[in-house]
């Protein structure tokens, strides 16, 4: 498997510019879910390390070596479409078999081989001789990973290919993706927009917006520590809380249109210790606000908006002032629309934000006990539900029946 | 379950079973600049030049053929003779009655291939068993040859023998070879008789654009009218007029040119007669040219008719954009 | 029953008639000319005409293709081939070989515009367009010229270049529509699984373009089979096709009508065949591809 970098790549379309200075290194077999909106540029980056676009400037390097200007069949890189791009002129099995016949050194007996291999992995046997059109969503899609297979090709390109499912098969098909990749080891560029995928599959995710990297970290750097507004809010649901604030008298933090200021404490308070700016934004995400229906100690009043009951846990929408705000607590609150209801946000788990650049301010130092317990929790939790997802990936029944 | 599939044999990483080695990067490189730029310069270039060599190189040649007084068959080469050629036209005064006779044959045609075709269109947007072999039908003649239906019209609306005016004489109009009409010889019949052949020939055409134009609007627009009561005549006018409207423009500017431009039809049918009443402009440059050998003349009012052709369609899609953004707006 | 429903009912029943009349009209001429094509030489004039009460004869498609010429000396009368046999052949081989020329070039044409960034790309296609709003007329002259100057005339290769000319722009035209209907994913695939471009075009593309290519091989086929003028004043003997052949045949006694006829159902029927063929294509091809529904 390969190691896969870019430097520096810029592509410009008319007066569009799609990709702008863009680096990154993807590790050998390492999954990189490049994340971003609609029109940041993720397609353009993909077929960039194909070679179905050339960069206008910067290098794509394959192993070491620059590729930048060799054609996509010599780059042996699998690419996995978002439409799935099967011939439906094709059998399934020619479909696999294409990409073995285009250098004429596998004989016929191989490449059958081969194919019947590979379709056992994806348990597509039965649908060999079918045409695609005859085929689910699902089937199809895994027909195009098979054909992405079957090169042994060094690294795998894939655009979104879960977006064309139902939403329960897209879920099944993230951890049997996953799966299968730790499974062959392979080097994987994936690109999504969808943030739930990127979290759940990725080793690594790049979060890419109108050409420009914003972060690069693992999951849990990039939902614990985001290095902008735009990460910050585009990673996790519901969205991270984001309140303009300025500075107060007496050292303590004021909410636009709250009259009750805030007190600083925790990471919070060394972050604001270094900002030089005073258009400041405090991030919250919804479960790191504590509510309470009484009024205890430290605790500020808010009024009920709305709720919305996810069963297990309810968001509470919540008017602080001019502002509104969401908070995800245990479900056996009870509220009514309109009276009063207590929060304090946690000021160890909130983030500061520059207003004008998006830039989060680092609290930089020392990091605070409080700090190092929650972000060693976030990680044992992101363990346990990788555990989970293991289990209940053994536990999983045997994919959809085919269809007569 | 998914199988783990671990290949006992792996060959070593990075490479496949097929794939080129790195190492004939050199090679490949220049192979990826050039080959699509060379691929869209070899499909486009033999197009491009066919229709150089056929169609604007000679429509050049024409052009200064037309300045001057040279003609086919004399062993003179051609004289320079200025706009002599275009002066005689205009000052000619059978030129002005020829480009009458093609312009009211190209009015009464199109104009009746119009309201022919769309008031059938109409009655066929009704789905009915049968309606896709009866449209199929339908639309036959104007897939056949003109000479052909030129020969076809020919023998029916013979006065001594054609069914046309028997079928006439049927209703007690005339009586057959006496007093039924000679369509072919006579005028101001035979005029019509060039726009029957091409009526039946061509309402085909804009019955079928008619029929995509009206099966292009959707149904939510009338339900929603319906729902408001409206009637008949407000749906037919704020609905489905101005969203069929481009279609229908489209088709009349390549009718329009096309009667503008028909030769077969007069040629077969009435050889210009009687006398020169049937004279269309196209026949009368085959005339020019092929007959009377003046080739400059025939330039240039070959010229003066691009001209004109190039003027309706200007006007045409002018309006055409016009109607397709009001179309829009609605 | 209601006033609406009776209106309603009765509008139907009209209409229903209207369409009648519209299919006898416009289909009656060719029953006509079929039915003339079997009737013997005494029953084609005759008024009032006989539509199915005649012995039908094949007499007339066998004068199509051989006339029977009188010597005057020795009385016997030996049969002339009329030549049709080898007007009709020349038909066939111009329209298929200018088709084949006109679908190979225009498909890569189209290929091309719909694939790459080609600088100007609009106004190359709309020159293309314009080409069909020539008057033939106005190229006729200089094209005879040329010709002549090339020895061009009454060749082959002279009808092919100019009948394939023809069909170009319609090809491009039909074909770039066609083609803008596969996903580019398809080549995509193919090139990242180490196919070129051009095998790729070949192997994925045209397979899954086919469909189209044959619509447009129809048409293209259908207009030069129809095609007069050109085939009138650019050939003589040799490569004449047949539409200018069906309007010169005149004997002594006037027009035959019979063998008119039945030269006219040989020559119209494989067009009536193609048009049923392509009946789902046919607003695309008839309108150059411009309109697609």
């Amino acid at each position: 498997m390969a190691e896969i970098q870019l430097r520096d790549i810029t592509k410009t379309f008319g007066d569009i510019t799609a990709l702008n200075e863009l680096s990154f290194t993807l590790g050998e077999h390492e999954f990189l879910v490049v994340l971003g909106p609609s029109g940041a540029g993720k397609t353009t980056t993909l077929r960039t390390v194909a070679g179905l676009e050339r960069p206008d400037r910067g290098q794509v390097l394959i192993d070491g070596t620059d590729m930048t200007q060799v054609d996509p069949a010599t780059r042996n890189v699998a690419f996995v479409f978002q439409n799935y791009a099967l011939y439906p002129f094709m059998t399934v099995e020619q479909n696999m078999a294409f990409p073995l016949k285009a250098n004429r050194r596998m004989s016929k007996r191989d490449i059958a081989r081969r194919v019947r291999e590979v379709a056992g992995v994806l348990q597509i046997e039965p649908l060999l001789k079918r045409k695609p059109t005859q085929l689910s969503g699902g089937q199809q899609q895994r027909v195009a990973l098979g054909r992405a297979m079957v090169r042994r090709a060094r690294a795998f390109l894939m655009d979104e290919p879960l977006t064309n499912l139902d939403a329960k098969l897209r879920t099944l098909m993230r951890s049997e993706l996953k799966h299968l990749q730790r499974d062959q080891g392979a080097t994987t560029l994936y690109v999504t927009h969808d943030q739930v995928e990127a979290m759940t599959m990725g080793d690594r995710i790049l979060v890419l917006r109108e050409g420009t990297v914003q972060q690069v970290g693992s999951p849990n750097q990039i939902y614990n520590q985001p290095t902008n507004i735009f990460v910050a809010s585009f990673v996790g649901s519901p969205r991270m809380n984001l309140l303009p604030v300025h500075p107060g008298a007496n050292g303590n933090l004021v909410v636009e249109g709250y009259e009750t200021p805030l007190p600083l404490s925790g990471r919070v308070r060394h972050a604001y210790n270094r900002a030089t700016l005073h258009e400041l934004v405090l991030g919250a995400r919804p479960e790191d606000i504590i509510l309470s229906a009484t009024a205890e100690s430290e605790m500020l009043q808010a009024t009920v908006y709305a709720s919305e009951p996810l069963g297990d846990r309810t968001i509470y929408d919540l008017r602080i002032g001019t502002q509104l705000i969401k908070v995800k607590a245990p479900a056996h609150l009870v509220v009514h629309i309109g009276n009063p209801m207590w929060f304090r946000i946690d000021m160890d788990r909130a983030h500061l934000f520059d207003s004008t650049s998006g830039a989060r301010i680092d609290p930089g130092g020392a990091r605070s006990p409080a700090e190092i317990r929650s972000t060693q929790g976030t990680l044992r939790e992101l363990q346990d539900s990788h555990k989970e997802m293991e289990h209940t990936y053994e536990r999983m029944p045997a994919p959809p029946e085919v269809e007569s | 379950m998914v199988k783990t599939a671990r290949p006992a044999d792996t060959p070593a990483e990075g490479s496949s079973a097929g794939a080129a080695s790195i190492t004939a990067i050199p090679a490949r490189r220049r192979r990826f600049l050039l080959t699509d730029r060379w691929i869209a310069f070899l499909f486009i270039a033999p197009t491009i030049a066919l229709l150089l060599f056929i169609a604007i190189f000679p429509l050049i040649w024409s052009l200064y053929l037309s300045f001057t007084n040279y003609s086919v068959n004399s062993p003179t080469g051609p004289q320079w003779a200025g706009i002599q050629n275009y002066l005689n036209i205009f000052a000619d005064p059978s030129i002005s009655s020829f480009f009458t006779i093609t312009a009211k044959f190209v009015v009464e045609s199109v104009g009746l291939e119009f309201i022919i075709g769309f008031g059938l269109a109409l009655l066929l947007m009704k789905k009915f068993p049968g309606r896709g072999l009866a449209v199929t039908l339908l639309l036959t003649p104007m897939m056949l040859a003109p000479v052909v239906v030129g020969l076809f019209w020919k023998f029916m609306m013979s006065q001594q023998f054609g069914v046309l005016n028997w079928f006439i004489s049927l209703t007690g109009a005339c009586t057959v070879r006496v007093t039924c009409p000679d369509w072919l010889n006579s005028y101001p019949l035979t005029p019509w008789s060039m726009v029957i052949a091409d009526v039946w020939m061509w309402t085909p055409f804009m019955l079928l654009i008619s029929l995509a134009g009206l099966s292009a609007i959707p149904r939510y627009l009338y339900e929603a009218a319906e729902v408001d009561r409206a009637s008949a005549w407000f749906k037919f006018r704020h609905i489905t007029l101005p969203l069929v409207w481009p279609l229908l423009l489209i088709a009349l500017l390549f009718r329009t040119i096309d009667a503008f431009k028909l030769f077969d039809i007069p040629y077969v049918l009435t050889g210009a007669g009687p006398g020169d009443a049937t004279r269309t402009i196209s026949y009368h440059l085959y005339d020019l040219a092929f007959n009377q050998y003046d080739t400059g003349t025939s330039c240039a009012l070959a010229y003066i008719m691009l001209v004109i052709v190039i003027a309706i369609a200007n006007i045409y899609i002018r309006y055409l954009n016009r109607a397709s953004e009001t179309a829009r707006q609605g | 029953m209601d006033i609406s429903t009776v209106l309603r009912r009765t509008g139907d029943v009209v209409a229903y008639l209207v369409i009648a009349a519209a299919l006898v009209v416009f289909l009656f001429p060719l029953f006509w000319i079929v039915d003339t094509s079997f009737k013997p030489f005494s029953e084609v004039f005759s008024i009032p005409p006989k539509f199915f009460n005649f012995s039908p004869t094949l007499e007339n498609y066998k004068h199509v293709f051989v006339t029977n010429t009188e010597f005057t000396t020795g009385g016997t009368a030996s049969s002339v081939s009329t030549g049709f046999q080898h007007y009709f052949t020349n038909s066939i081989i111009l329209a298929a070989t200018s088709t084949a020329l006109a679908l190979a070039l225009g498909t890569a044409t189209a290929y091309a515009f719909s694939r790459f960034r080609i600088k100007g790309a609009n106004d190359i296609l709309f020159f293309i367009l314009s080409q069909r709003m020539l008057p033939p007329v106005v190229v006729i002259i200089p094209i005879f010229l040329l010709y002549r100057q090339l020895n061009l005339i009454d060749t082959y290769q002279g009808m092919i270049i100019l009948y394939t000319t023809f069909n170009l722009p319609f090809a491009v035209w039909m074909m770039k529509g066609f083609l803008d209907e596969i996903p580019k994913e398809y080549e995509d695939a193919a090139m990242v699984d180490g196919y070129t471009r051009l095998q790729a075009f070949f192997k994925v593309i045209i397979p899954q373009a086919l469909p189209g290519m044959a619509a447009t091989a129809v048409f293209a086929l259908i207009t030069v089979w129809n095609e007069f003028v050109f085939g009138l004043l650019l050939t003589s003997e040799v490569a004449r096709p047949a539409p200018p052949f069906l309007v010169s045949a005149q004997t002594v006694g006037g027009i035959d009508w019979g063998q008119i006829a039945a030269a006219s159902t040989i020559f119209v029927t494989p067009v009536i065949i193609f048009t049923f063929l392509v009946r789902n294509y046919l607003l695309r091809g008839v309108t150059f591809g411009a309109v697609r529904r």
